[in-house]
């Protein structure tokens, strides 16, 4: 009989969120800085806290972190996007306890920008291309309120739906943190699958929060055209 | 109808088996050990809500197989299978939590043998019922019980507890905190027993919550609630009431569930 150690997969949801920020720079439009065409590195910073949840026959397991940062490398075209770097750091749960969320892998590769416009919203998408054998994000938990510590659950993108993150410019009056003068990213309800770990593990993650996004070195902005 | 004393002091006997019980109400079919898993049936899954990303959302299927059911001054030891079923999901942007019933199965169980030997007239059983109630708010089982309370005698309606002032268990793994004279308690946490499918080995309690009193028993007006109360020493206050659940539990997200 093994001990059921993992019954969470809260963390997965932050590593899919991690994910969806770096793995495509901006692609399939144009990615300027200054006014001109940008290829580099960007950087994404979280604006508030970052959420990730799955669910176990006890309820859900809500982890939230107060600090997720993202390097990625996108070309001015959106193109050849990297997931190079996930640092994810001060999560704790709704069960009393802490959760540590790494990406392994790493670099992630595939997926794109779209420059995909919505009345009153986004003005473009960042696409991870599903399914990404490369995706790894592992989450440990630990659940005092259930007597259970050091549960590992692995998550990636194993189906054919990508993970999608709405991309607002820094002039979009609806991003979602207007106050941040910068670009910004939303992440909202994306879903990780399990891919490995304790059998308890929920079989799916959700990740939600808010991103700035700037160049890499340099901190300049960054504007999603056609 | 005129019931005779005989018949009355029967019933009482009855009553007062009927709180020993509904104790029991958890025991009544084979009683499954640890090392006999018992069936798990996917198909009594309930239906999701139409909203519902079914990513998110997992069908349970809980079998209480043993521990202890205090009620007031009744304590029973359950022998037979409870088994709830049930879904429970959130939604994926706002972590907003919800919970379907599926089913509740608890064979009735003998609280008192006959007093001439007989199995219907003058025995009595008890035969917990669902209630309502079922969510998993603070990472607890909570679901609302009466214990239906089974004799000619008493009529066709007797029950501890209502629809309406039901026995509340929140039923959970960690330590209670309930009001004197009881004291904490503790759970214990979820074990794999098996993976195919996953089954976990697990103990949830709560000895915090109170027992209401009887509800229509004699002729389903009452005339009898008395008796039941007298035995079982309903109603029962929090703290002085005890509920042990050793469960198994199997889960299987809706994505596996066509």
């Amino acid at each position: 009989m093994r001990k059921l150690g993992k019954i969470a997969i809260p963390i997965v949801g932050s590593a899919a969120l991690l994910f969806g920020m770096t793995g495509t720079a901006f692609a399939s439009a144009t990615i300027t800085s200054g006014g001109a065409p940008y290829t580099g590195d960007v950087l994404g910073t979280n604006l508030g806290n970052v959420t990730l949840a799955g669910n176990s026959f006890l309820g859900p397991i809500i982890n939230t972190c107060t600090s997720a940062s993202l390097g990625a490398y996108t070309k001015y075209d959106g193109t050849d996007g990297k997931l190079n770097s996930v640092s994810i750091s001060g999560c704790t749960n709704n069960r009393h306890g802490t959760t540590t969320v790494t990406a392994t892998g790493l670099p992630y590769i595939g997926g794109h920008v779209d420059h995909d416009p919505v009345s009153g919203g986004r003005d473009g998408k960042i696409v991870i291309d599903a399914p990404n054998s490369a995706v790894d994000v592992k989450a440990i938990l630990d659940l005092p309120d259930w007597g259970l510590m050091g549960v590992e659950c692995h998550y990636g993108l194993t189906t054919s739906t990508p993970l999608s993150i709405d991309v607002y410019n820094p002039s979009n009056s609806n991003k979602p943190e207007p106050s941040n003068p910068h670009g910004q990213g939303k992440l909202a309800g994306q879903s990780l699958q399990f891919i490995s770990g304790d059998s308890v593990c929920p079989a799916s993650a959700s990740a939600n929060g808010n991103f700035q996004i700037v160049t890499d070195p340099g901190g300049a902005d960054l504007e999603l055209g056609a | 109808m005129r019931i005779s004393l005989r018949r009355r002091l029967a019933a009482g006997t009855a009553a007062l088996t009927l709180a020993g019980s509904l104790l029991g109400a958890v025991a009544a079919a084979p009683a499954a050990s640890a090392d006999t898993l018992p069936d798990f049936d996917f198909s009594a899954c309930p239906d999701l809500p139409a909203d519902a990303d079914p990513q998110f959302w997992q069908c349970n299927i809980a079998v209480t197989y043993g521990g202890t059911f205090k009620l007031g001054s009744i304590e029973t030891t359950i022998e037979s299978p409870i088994t709830l079923v049930y879904a429970n999901g959130f939604d994926p942007v706002t972590y907003e939590p919800k919970t379907v019933f599926g089913s509740f199965k608890a064979s009735k169980f003998l609280v008192q043998p006959g007093l001439f030997g007989d199995p219907f007239v003058t025995a009595i059983y008890a035969q917990p019922k669902y209630a309502g109630g079922l969510n998993t708010d603070g990472g607890k089982l909570n679901l609302n019980l009466t214990v239906s309370v089974q004799n000619p005698l008493l009529g066709s309606r007797c029950s501890i507890g209502s629809s309406s002032a039901p026995i509340a268990l929140q039923l959970g793994i960690g330590t209670t905190n309930p009001p004197p004279p009881n004291t904490p308690i503790s759970g214990e946490p979820p074990v794999v027993v098996s993976t195919n499918p996953v089954v976990l080995k697990t103990t949830v309690v709560d000895n915090a919550f109170a027992v209401p009193r009887a509800d229509k028993c004699g002729l389903d007006l009452g005339l009898e609630n008395w008796l039941v109360n007298l035995y079982a020493g309903l109603p029962s206050a929090a703290g002085n009431n005890t509920a042990i659940f050793k469960q198994y539990a199997s889960f299987k997200p809706y994505t596996e569930l066509s």
